[in-house]
């Protein structure tokens, strides 16, 4: 049998949990609560006894300060920004903020947010008005609170002008302080001032629910873990004994990349030196191997954007694909830039493509600046060396 | 698009989008959900197509891009694996014995297996459904068919 075969006798037999008729059914009854939610906001608590439809007041505020948010600390850590003016200018900023939410017991705030001339990173946070945790009214379920389960929500729905390529994402939790935080990251067009609007379909359980029955298997799986014997427990409160959360909310801002973040590289995570090695197949086995190798390193180009360059190397023995992967935490085979002035510059890769002609393979990447001491990328002119894997190209 | 044409691509294309998503989350409860999310995108998003075809690939673009988004998620790293807590027939836990030693592959491997001996997408294809270049999608065919090859071999099968 080969692999063809192999690959059709299991797969036929994997059948949706839905017949095709409910998942028509269901597509066309959540579009149509999509659309009735963007025309009437409601909080729906579900109670057995009655349901209470709240008539909504739309808030919509002004960013505060004349429009311009800045991005700092409260970011989160996530950028390292500069402390001093230059590093505000290297960045960004976001203006004439707006939000609207559903429900006047909660407040939308922008954290923060970031990044370069073709890419938006951003933290929102969900709090509420009264400043108690949001947390706290999700759900009645406290034992669980205690015991560490965390509760998490429907992901946000970002509107399709951003999200028809897949080149972004979200995550969603609670944070320290017991409220809904999400971070985004989005790839922008090179068109500055891209326009952003989330439309969040509101929090709650990923269990179909209505006002007389919660699917208590959704609920499990939305808390996580083995909590089978919290399974009656929940579906005694279950019947209009538990409030979700059901809030809409969209927010619309201005991103514009400041002159300079259009020509610099504002990097992400990074802030040790990178290891530089691969991921291969060992030899006889199925399991993967970091292996580091000896490269023929080709700069080729370095300007005030970033470095590209072009490493290849021919690992005999090995499968014919690799991909490197980074141990931000070994100060082995640093990566990075020295300035004429001594001082240097770690390098954090971007885009990268790998592939394999005739005799070798081949990695082209680009790297981009990054400073450990919360300094964005100086000039390039400085620079006069690049540190690759133990390898010093001079530029200068 | 109406909700006729809904219907139709529905039956076409649905077994498709949550066998595609099951390849990728491992999850019957997981791949009901990106299906789900799937069809309404494609009912909301008032995009012309030139061909079932050319549906088919915009649909499993689309749940690629929403398996990996949920595969990334801070939500989908914190939950634990729940097949022993809820009560599933045993034959819907896994197709067989073949999809769980898959299982073991990394996505990207196992799903370039899957695109191309299962939908029987060409490397050209496979790369513009799953956004990845074809190159690399040559070496995840040529590094999940070994690691797959090694896991048979491992669990005693013989002939492939």
């Amino acid at each position: 049998m080969n692999f063809s075969e192999m690959f059709h006798n299991s797969f036929s037999s994997v059948s949706p949990l839905k017949t095709e008729d409910e998942l028509f059914k269901r597509v066309i009854e959540r579009t149509e609560n999509m659309e009735n939610k963007k025309k009437i906001s409601l909080r729906k608590p579900i109670v057995a006894a009655c349901a209470v439809i709240m008539a909504v007041a739309a808030a919509t505020v002004t960013a505060a300060a004349a429009g311009l948010i800045n991005f700092n600390e409260i970011f989160g850590g996530a950028i390292k920004t500069q402390s001093n003016e230059l590093g505000e200018k290297l960045i960004g900023n976001a203006a004439d903020v707006k939000w609207s939410v559903s429900d006047d017991d909660y407040v939308v705030n922008l954290k923060g947010v970031t990044g370069t001339s073709d890419s938006l990173l951003a933290v929102i946070e969900i709090t509420r008005a009264d400043g108690k945790p949001v947390r706290n009214y999700l759900s009645n379920l406290d034992f669980l609170y205690e015991r560490g389960f965390l509760t998490a929500f429907e992901s946000v729905k970002l509107n399709d002008e951003f999200d028809n390529n897949g080149s972004g994402g979200c995550s969603t939790t609670i944070n320290e302080a017991g409220n809904i935080e999400i971070r985004f990251s989005h790839s922008l067009t090179s068109v500055a001032g891209a326009k952003f609007e989330l439309n969040c379909l509101g929090f709650y359980p990923t269990a179909e629910f209505n006002e007389t029955h919660i699917d208590s298997f959704k609920i499990l799986g939305m808390l996580g873990n083995s909590c089978e014997y919290y399974l009656d427990e929940i579906e005694k409160r279950a019947l209009g004994k538990i409030e979700l959360l059901d809030l809409s909310w969209s927010l619309e801002f201005t991103y514009t990349p400041s002159e300079a973040s259009k020509t610099k590289i504002v990097v992400n995570n990074f802030n040790k030196p990178i290891r530089f090695g691969f991921d291969v197949s060992a030899v006889g086995g199925g399991e993967e191997e970091f292996k580091e190798f000896e490269t023929a390193i080709e700069v080729i180009k370095a300007d005030s954007i970033g470095i590209e360059l072009k490493l290849s190397f021919v690992p005999e023995e090995y499968e014919a694909f690799w991909e490197y992967r980074f141990l931000p935490d070994s100060k082995k085979n640093e990566m990075k830039c020295i300035n004429t002035d001594g001082t240097e510059i770690f390098l954090t890769p971007g885009a990268w493509s790998a592939g394999a002609d005739e005799s070798k393979y081949v990695v082209e990447m680009s790297l981009c600046y990054y400073d450990e001491k919360d300094v964005l990328a100086t000039d390039i002119s400085e620079i006069k060396a690049i540190v690759i894997n133990g390898t010093t190209i001079e530029l200068k | 698009m109406t909700e006729n044409e809904l219907n139709r691509i529905i039956r076409l294309f649905g077994k498709n989008v949550f066998r595609t998503a099951f390849c990728y989350m491992k999850s019957y409860a997981d791949a009901d959900d990106i299906q789900q999310e799937v069809f309404i995108k494609l009912y909301t998003c008032g995009k012309e197509f030139d061909s079932d075809e050319h549906i088919k690939a915009w649909l499993l673009r689309v749940t690629a891009n929403l398996c990996k988004n949920k595969l990334n998620s801070c939500w989908h790293r914190r939950i634990l694996p729940l097949e022993s807590a809820f009560d599933i027939p045993a034959e819907e836990k896994n197709a067989d014995e073949f999809t769980e030693y898959l299982f073991r592959l990394k996505p990207k491997y196992r799903i370039a297996l899957y695109m191309h001996y299962y939908e029987g997408y060409s490397v050209k294809e496979i790369a513009a459904i799953t956004g990845s270049k074809e190159n690399t999608v040559l070496s995840y065919l040529s590094r999940g068919r070994k690691q797959l090859k090694d896991i048979l071999l491992k669990e005693g099968y013989n002939e492939f």
